[in-house]
């Protein structure tokens, strides 16, 4: 538990030594103690978040036991959804993710304050030509797609709010 | 992100510590187009335990770059995880990766 919270306030601090200029705002609640702790963070919608945001999730997955795998298809999913956000939400000001273990999987939700977006509905950029020809776009979405169940979106008070389940099918 | 290079003849192997993310897409690009305008690279990923879609973006950037140039640009030592998404990408089909450097540099070379 030490170490968590120590590595909590490097990583905090990590954006504006990046030079953000901006406070960040970072908050992680132990929701329910023990092993079924979830993970809840806000940051800001800028790049310098992107990293901080991926510090926190893969300390908190390696607390929580995640199965490898899983670990790394949360970071691999947070990191597109929080890259989305930044990079194409105008006048987003933040984002917020939440996970939760249940059993060998993980209950995440994402949301931001961005633009009505649903990933899940969102034309996928043609696979035409030879694939060194175009840049991965869309491979974000794809990646969503691929590696969700259960995923939903909705737009609630203002807010994108993607859920989906991540890890063993249940 | 640590960057190391390691001279091997007319190549370089450029090995990889840390994630390449949004994060630190920057830096390894930088580094990998800089060092193929001299000669053939190989990227040892075995130590990098993440790969996201900006770092792939940066992998294809140098593969294009080198294929232009005429160079060698293999990757090695992909964890499984890495390994998973590539195939998930369709990567695994345009950049050419080894278990092992001295395939990828037999290869780049």
């Amino acid at each position: 538990m030490g170490g968590y919270a120590t590595s909590g306030r490097r990583r905090a601090a990590a954006p504006e030594d990046a030079g953000a200029g901006r406070v960040l705002r970072a908050l992680r609640r132990w929701l329910s103690g023990g092993r079924q702790a979830a993970l809840e963070i806000e940051l800001p919608a800028e790049t310098a978040a992107i990293g901080a945001l991926l510090d926190a999730v893969l300390a908190w997955a390696g607390q929580a036991r995640l199965p490898a795998a899983t670990a790394h298809n949360l970071a691999l999913l947070a990191e597109e959804l929080a890259a989305n956000t930044v990079r194409h939400a105008a006048g987003a000001t933040g984002f917020r993710l939440t996970a939760r273990p249940v059993g060998e999987a993980v209950q995440v939700a994402f949301s931001d304050d961005g633009p009505p977006f649903d990933p899940l509905a969102a034309a996928l950029p043609e696979r035409g030509g030879p694939l060194e020809d175009r840049l991965p776009g869309g491979l974000g979405l794809r990646l969503i797609r691929r590696l969700t169940t259960h995923a939903e979106y909705s737009r609630e008070q203002g807010r994108n709010r993607l859920t989906f389940t991540l890890g063993p099918a249940a | 992100m640590q960057i190391t290079e390691i001279v091997a003849g007319t190549a370089v192997v450029v090995a990889l510590d840390g994630r390449l993310d949004t994060a630190s897409a920057g830096a390894v690009e930088a580094r990998l187009l800089a060092l193929l305008e001299r000669g053939a690279v190989v990227a040892d990923l075995g130590a990098v335990r993440y790969v996201s879609s900006a770092g792939l973006r940066v992998l294809l950037k140098a593969a294009k770059a080198a294929r232009a140039a005429g160079r060698g640009f293999v990757l090695c030592g992909l964890q499984p995880s890495v390994r998973d998404v590539f195939e998930m990408s369709g990567f695994d089909r345009v950049i050419a990766a080894y278990p092992g450097r001295e395939a990828a540099l037999a290869a780049a070379c």
